[in-house]
C-alpha cells in the first residue's frame, strides 16, 4: 500500500528536514530565527504548502506522506524551540552581563537605632529576676526622709548615712540614696509572702570621677516569707550571677554592714576582667565586689507591720553602672550620661 | 584603719603571710582596701564599717586575727581593764558625785597628791557625757617622742607632734579609746565643767578654725568658756605647747549620736569623732588612762598623780542577749552545732550560759550586739558565709510579672531604636539658671554639690539638645537620639515635686547614609519626626491624626504643662499633637535662636512627648491620669499597651484611583486628608499622599496635592460605578469645603 511512494518525496522530505535545522542553528537573533519559523511553519511555509501538495498525491500515500509531513513538521518546531532557547539563555547572559554593578560597594541605608546600654541591662536583669517570681515594681525618685533612712533602720546622724550622702529638696524630701525605699512601699501595701524588685535613679552627693555619679541607677531586690533563709539569698544570687555573667561565675559573700540587713554580706564574683588572676579592676584581689545584701533587720520589718518572729526576708542592691560596667569592659562612669554617640551605639 | 602588722604583732602572733590573712580577714568582714608594702613592714588599709567601733584599733583587730588563728591575745603594758575605785572628787550635778580611782599595781610612780585635789570635774549633762575620767600629769617634759613610736603613728597615718600629744593618739590607736590632753596651767580655773553649748558660743578649735556652735553640741568648758569640743577636738587655746608642765588627760565615753551630729554640723571629722560617734566601750577609758600613764613614765614624759578622776554615775553593765540556737540555724539555712556556737560566742568576749536558749552577756566594746539577730550574724561571720550553702527559696511561689508602666516604657524603647533612633541617658540634675531662656521653675536641690547640678530637670528637651551639641562638638553631627525619664515639676513650697514620665526625640543631620544620596532625602526634617510619631502611637493603639500648627495651640498656663514653652520650637515649623482633646506632644524644628544657642552646625528637630498622658490614654485613663510610681495592692494590673486584636485580611480586591487636589496655600494637607475622609466613607482604605506640588501651572498661592485613594468592600468586589460614586462625593467635598479645583 505505501509502494507508490517515490524515493524523491521522501529524499525531498528529509531534505527539507535538514535545510530547516541548519537554518535555525544559523539563525543568529531572535529575528532571524522568525524569519526561519516563518518560512518553513508559516502559513505559506514550506512545510503548508506541502500538506496543501497532499490532496495531489495518490489516494492510497496519503495517510503514509501525511504522518511523514507531521513528523517533519514536530521535528522543525523542535528546532525552531530549540533555538530560540538557546538564543534566549544567550541574550539574557548578554544583558544580564550589561547589567553587572560593582558589588563591593559600600553599603547604603540608616544607621539602626540602639537601647542605652543601661536601659538593656536593667531589662535583662529583670527578666532573670522574673524567671525567679519576682514582681517588677518601681517607686518614686523623690522619698521622705524618713521613709529612705529611717524606716531602713538608719536614724538622723547615723554613722552609715555617710556613705549615702544625698541632696536634699526641703521640706523633708530627699532624692533617694537606694532603691531599697522602693521595698518599704511594697512592704507597707501587701501582705508576705512577697518576692519584688525595682530599679531607676539613685542618688548620692559624690563628688564626679570616673567611678562616681551623682545620679546613677541601681536596683534592688526583696523577698519576704515564712522560712526564708540566708542561703536562700545566695541561692537567688548566685543564679542571678551566673545568669549574668556566664555559667562559669564564682561567687564569694563576705560580711559587711547595712543598718537595714543582719546579718549583712557583700557578694563578689571572681573578676570578669582577669579571670581572678588579679588586675587593676580588682585591686589584685581576683574578686570584684558586686552587691550588698543580707536578711532584713528585724526592725525594718516591724516599721513595716510585718512579724519579724513569724517571717524572714532578704534583701539586695546593686549599681547597675558597675555590672555594666565589668560587662562591657567600660572604665568611666560618666560615658553613660554624656551621650557620645560612638559610645551608645557601640555598647 | 591603717594597722602595721609590726605594730599588730605586739598583740597576737601572725604565722601566715600577710596577704592570707588579708584574705582571711575579709571574709570576716574586714577587707583590706590596700596592702601597703611600706619598707620591711606591712600595713594592712582595713575598711571597718560603722557597726564595729571594737575593729577602730590595733587591739580590735588583734582580737579578730587571734580568733581567727586561734592565737591568744596579750594586752599591753599598763592596760588595765577593770576601772578601780577611789574617793570622789568630780560630780554631775544633780545628781550623783564621781569617784577617783587610786592606781593599782600597774601605776609607775606613787604620787604625792591625788589628782582629785587639782581638778574638779563637774558633768551638766550625764545623758551626753555618761562617763569623764581625768588624770592630771605633773613634771610634763615636752619634746619628741621616741622612734619606735614614731614610726609606728605614722605608719598608722599619724603626724607625730610631741611625747604627750603622741601618747595620746598612740593609746587611741592602740585601744580605740580617744583621748585629750589640756595644758593644765592653761584652764583658768581648776574646774572642768561638762555642757550643752550656749547659742552662738565660738570656739577655737586646733587646727586654728573659729566654730560657732548651738546648744545641741556638747563642749568641755573651764567654767568659763568652751575649752574642746566634747569627743572631736580640742581648743586652742589649752593646747599642748614646749612649755607645758602639767598636763590634764581626759578620756571620756560621750552619746554617739550627739557626736555624729555634732561632726558633720561641724564638717570635722576627726579621728576622735570616729571612734566616739559609732560607740565606744564605756568601760575603756580608766583602762586607756593607766595604759596612757604607763607609757609616759616610760619615756620620762610625765608622771600621773593618784586618783583618776572619774566621773559614771550609771554605770554600763555589760546587755545579755537571748539566743536560740535553733532560730539561728533557721534564719542561716544552715546547722551549726550549739556547742560550735558557745565556743564562738566565748571567743568574742561573750559570756555564755548554756541551755535551749543561750543566755549571752555581750561584751561592752561591742554596742553593736543588741539582738538575736546580732548573734546570729556573728556566728554566720565566724563560722565563715562561704559555708552557708546555696538554696533556693522553699515554699509558696510567686508569679514574676513586670509593672505595666515599666512594660510599656519597654515598649516605647524598642519602637523608638526600631526607627532609628539611639537611646541616650542623661542626667536629671541641671543647672537650676534656665539655659533655654524660659525662666520656668525648676526644683531646687537645698544642698547642691555643684552649680551644674543644683536643680532638678523640668523637660527633657535641654538634656536632648545638649546631646546633639556635645556631639556636634565632637564633629558627628548626624544624631537621632531620644531618652525616656521623668522629669520634676516643682511642687511649691515644701512639696513634693511631681515626677512625670516624658519622652524627648532630637533629630539633626543625615539620616540615610552613603554615597549618592541626594541631600534632599539624606536629612532628617518635620515630617521624619511627625513618622516617627505615628509609628510610636501606632505603637500604642493610638490616633496621631488631630495636629495643630503650634502657633495656632492655646497657651499654656503658666507652668502647669508638662510640655516646653512654645518659644523652644521654630513658629512655622511646629505642631501640637492632641489626642482626644488632650495635648500629649510638642514636635517641629528648632527655634533657630536655640540652635545658635547650641552651637548646633544644622537644623534640629525635637519632640517632647508627655508620655504619662499618652500612657493614660492608650490604657483607656485619659486626662493625665498617674500611671507611674503606684504599687498596686495586688501583682499583674491591667496592662497599659494591651495586644491589638487581628483584622481579617481582605478577600476581595481594592480600587485605586488618583486625585489632585489645588488648593490655596492656607488650606493645611491635613485639612484636605480629613475631607477626604469624611467624605469617602467606610469603604476608604487608604489615602497616600503622593505629590506636593507648586508652580505652574498651578496658580500662585495654590498648591497640588496628589492622593493614591485605596477604596475596599468588606464583603464583595467593588464596581467600577462604586468607586465613581465615591470619588463624586469626595471631589465635591473638596471643592465646597475646602475651595479645590479638581485636576485629573
Amino acid at each position: 500500500m505505501a509502494g507508490q511512494l517515490s524515493v524523491e518525496d521522501l529524499q525531498r522530505i528529509a531534505e527539507v528536514g535538514q535545510e530547516a535545522e541548519r537554518a535555525c542553528a544559523g539563525a543568529s537573533s531572535e529575528a532571524a530565527l522568525e524569519e526561519v519559523r516563518i518560512r518553513y511553519l508559516g502559513r505559506q511555509g514550506v512545510i503548508a504548502q506541502a500538506f496543501r501538495a497532499l490532496a495531489g498525491a495518490p489516494a492510497e500515500d496519503r495517510p503514509r506522506l501525511g504522518q511523514l509531513l507531521n513528523a517533519l513538521k514536530a521535528d522543525v518546531e523542535r528546532a525552531v524551540r530549540r533555538r530560540a532557547e538557546s538564543l534566549a539563555a544567550e541574550t539574557g547572559l548578554t544583558r544580564l552581563a550589561e547589567e553587572r554593578i560593582d558589588v563591593t560597594l559600600p553599603g547604603r541605608g540608616p544607621l539602626p537605632g540602639r537601647r542605652h546600654v543601661l536601659s538593656r541591662t536593667m531589662q535583662e536583669m529583670a527578666e532573670i529576676f522574673i524567671g525567679l517570681g519576682f514582681e517588677v515594681v518601681e517607686g518614686p525618685e523623690v522619698e521622705a526622709d524618713h521613709d529612705n533612712f529611717e524606716r531602713l533602720n538608719m536614724p538622723p546622724y547615723h554613722p552609715a548615712r555617710d556613705a549615702q550622702d544625698s541632696f536634699y529638696l526641703g521640706g523633708g524630701w530627699v532624692l533617694r540614696t537606694h532603691t531599697t525605699v522602693v521595698d518599704v512601699h511594697v512592704m507597707e501595701r501587701r501582705t508576705p509572702p512577697m518576692r519584688a524588685i525595682s530599679y531607676g535613679h539613685c542618688y548620692r552627693r559624690d563628688p564626679v570621677d570616673a567611678s562616681h555619679s551623682p545620679m546613677f541607677q541601681q536596683l534592688d531586690g526583696f523577698m519576704v516569707g515564712e522560712g526564708v533563709r540566708f542561703s536562700d539569698l545566695k541561692g537567688v544570687l548566685l543564679h542571678f550571677a551566673r545568669a549574668f555573667f556566664g555559667p562559669d561565675t564564682r561567687t564569694r559573700f563576705a560580711p559587711s554592714y547595712f543598718p537595714f540587713t543582719e546579718p549583712s554580706a557583700e557578694m563578689a564574683i571572681g573578676c570578669v576582667i582577669c579571670g581572678g588572676r588579679g588586675c587593676a579592676v580588682c585591686k589584685r584581689s581576683g574578686w570584684v565586689e558586686i552587691l550588698g545584701c543580707g536578711m532584713f533587720h528585724p526592725r525594718v520589718l516591724e516599721l513595716s507591720g510585718i512579724d519579724p518572729e513569724r517571717y524572714t526576708a532578704f534583701a539586695w542592691g546593686m549599681g547597675v553602672e558597675r555590672l555594666a560596667m565589668l560587662r562591657h569592659r567600660i572604665d568611666d562612669i560618666r560615658l553613660f550620661y554624656e551621650g557620645d554617640l560612638r559610645f551608645l551605639r557601640q555598647v | 584603719m591603717r594597722v602595721p602588722l609590726e605594730w599588730l604583732r605586739e598583740y597576737v602572733d601572725i604565722d601566715i603571710a600577710p596577704d592570707v590573712l588579708a584574705e582571711r580577714l575579709a571574709g570576716a568582714g574586714l577587707p583590706a582596701e590596700e596592702v601597703i608594702q611600706a619598707g620591711e613592714d606591712v600595713v594592712l588599709d582595713l575598711e571597718v564599717t560603722s557597726n564595729r567601733p571594737d575593729c577602730m584599733c590595733l587591739l580590735g583587730i588583734a582580737r579578730e586575727v587571734g580568733l581567727l588563728l586561734s592565737h591568744p591575745v596579750r594586752l599591753p603594758d599598763g592596760y588595765a581593764e577593770r576601772p578601780r575605785t577611789g574617793r570622789h572628787t568630780g560630780r554631775t550635778r544633780r545628781t550623783v558625785a564621781g569617784r577617783t580611782s587610786r592606781r593599782g599595781a600597774s601605776a609607775p610612780v606613787a604620787a604625792p597628791r591625788d589628782a582629785g585635789d587639782r581638778v574638779r570635774i563637774e558633768v551638766e549633762d550625764p545623758a551626753g557625757c555618761p562617763r569623764f575620767t581625768a588624770a592630771v600629769i605633773e613634771d610634763v617634759r615636752i619634746g619628741p617622742s621616741p622612734a619606735w613610736m614614731r614610726r609606728r603613728l605614722e605608719a598608722a597615718g599619724v603626724r607625730a607632734i610631741n611625747t604627750v600629744v603622741d601618747v595620746t593618739n598612740y593609746v587611741m590607736l592602740e585601744t580605740g579609746q580617744p583621748m585629750h590632753a589640756f595644758d593644765c596651767d592653761r584652764l583658768g580655773t581648776r574646774r572642768l565643767l561638762v555642757r550643752r553649748a550656749h547659742p552662738g558660743e565660738t570656739l577655737e578649735t586646733l587646727d586654728g578654725v573659729t566654730r560657732t556652735l548651738d546648744p545641741d553640741m556638747l563642749v568641755i568648758t573651764d567654767g568659763t568658756r568652751p575649752v574642746s569640743l566634747a569627743g572631736i577636738i580640742g581648743g586652742r587655746d589649752t593646747e599642748i605647747g614646749d612649755r607645758t608642765a602639767t598636763v590634764l588627760l581626759e578620756a571620756a565615753y560621750w552619746h554617739a549620736p550627739t557626736i555624729g551630729r555634732t561632726a558633720r554640723r561641724l564638717g570635722l571629722r576627726t579621728e576622735a569623732a570616729a571612734r566616739f560617734e559609732r560607740g565606744a566601750d564605756p568601760n575603756a577609758p580608766p583602762a586607756a588612762q593607766s595604759r596612757a600613764a604607763w607609757l609616759l613614765a616610760e619615756m620620762s614624759a610625765g608622771r600621773a598623780l593618784a586618783g583618776m578622776v572619774d566621773v559614771y554615775p550609771a554605770p554600763v553593765q555589760p546587755a545579755t542577749v537571748r539566743l536560740r540556737p535553733a532560730r539561728a540555724c533557721a534564719v542561716l539555712g544552715t546547722e551549726i552545732a550549739p556547742a560550735e556556737m558557745v565556743r564562738i560566742l566565748r571567743a568574742l568576749g561573750c559570756r555564755v550560759t548554756p541551755g535551749r536558749t543561750l543566755s549571752v552577756q555581750v561584751p561592752t566594746f561591742r554596742p553593736d550586739l543588741v539582738a538575736e539577730v546580732d548573734l546570729i550574724e556573728e556566728l554566720a561571720r565566724v563560722y565563715g558565709y562561704d559555708r552557708v550553702p546555696a538554696t533556693l527559696p522553699r515554699g509558696d511561689t510567686t508569679p514574676g510579672t513586670m509593672a505595666p508602666v515599666l512594660a510599656a516604657d519597654r515598649a516605647v524603647r524598642d519602637t523608638l531604636a526600631g526607627c532609628g533612633l539611639v537611646e541616650a541617658l542623661t542626667l536629671t540634675l541641671v543647672r537650676s539658671a534656665p539655659q533655654l531662656a524660659d525662666g520656668e521653675p525648676r526644683a531646687a536641690i537645698a544642698n547642691p554639690l555643684t552649680q551644674d547640678h543644683d536643680a532638678l530637670r523640668r523637660s527633657l528637651v535641654p538634656g536632648v539638645l545638649e546631646v546633639l551639641a556635645t556631639n556636634a562638638a565632637r564633629r558627628i553631627g548626624d544624631a537621632h537620639i531620644f531618652e525616656l525619664g521623668r522629669i520634676f515639676v516643682p511642687g511649691g513650697d515644701g512639696h513634693r515635686p511631681w515626677e512625670r514620665r516624658s519622652l524627648a526625640i532630637a533629630l539633626m543631620g543625615r539620616w540615610r547614609r552613603g554615597w549618592n544620596v541626594p541631600a534632599e532625602h539624606a536629612s532628617v526634617d518635620l515630617h521624619h519626626l511627625r513618622w516617627i510619631l505615628d509609628v510610636l502611637c501606632e505603637e500604642l493603639a493610638l490616633s496621631a491624626d488631630d495636629v495643630c500648627p503650634l502657633s495656632a495651640a492655646p497657651a499654656d498656663l503658666a507652668g502647669t504643662s508638662p510640655l516646653g514653652p512654645a518659644r523652644w520650637w521654630h513658629p512655622g515649623r511646629s505642631a501640637e499633637l492632641r489626642i482626644g482633646g488632650h495635648p500629649v506632644a510638642r514636635y517641629g524644628e528648632v527655634h533657630p535662636d536655640l540652635v545658635a544657642a547650641s552651637k548646633l552646625p544644622h537644623r534640629a528637630y525635637v519632640a517632647e512627648i508627655d508620655l504619662e498622658a499618652l500612657y493614660g490614654l492608650a490604657a483607656g485613663r485619659p486626662g493625665g491620669a498617674r500611671v507611674s510610681d503606684e504599687i498596686p495592692p495586688v501583682p499583674a494590673p491591667r496592662p497599659i499597651i494591651t495586644a491589638r486584636a487581628f483584622t481579617a485580611l481582605p478577600r476581595y480586591p481594592e480600587i485605586e484611583r488618583d486625585l489632585a487636589a489645588v488648593v490655596p496655600d492656607a488650606v493645611a494637607a491635613g485639612r484636605v486628608e480629613t475631607i477626604i475622609r469624611e467624605a469617602a466613607g467606610p469603604w476608604l482604605e487608604a489615602a497616600e499622599l503622593f505629590d506636593v506640588y507648586a508652580g505652574p501651572p498651578i496658580p500662585a498661592g495654590h498648591r497640588s496635592l496628589a492622593y493614591r485613594v485605596r477604596l475596599r468592600a468588606p464583603d464583595r468586589t467593588l464596581a467600577a460605578d462604586d468607586a465613581e460614586e465615591i470619588l463624586t462625593r469626595v471631589r465635591i467635598a473638596l471643592r465646597t469645603r475646602a475651595g479645590a479645583e479638581l485636576r485629573e
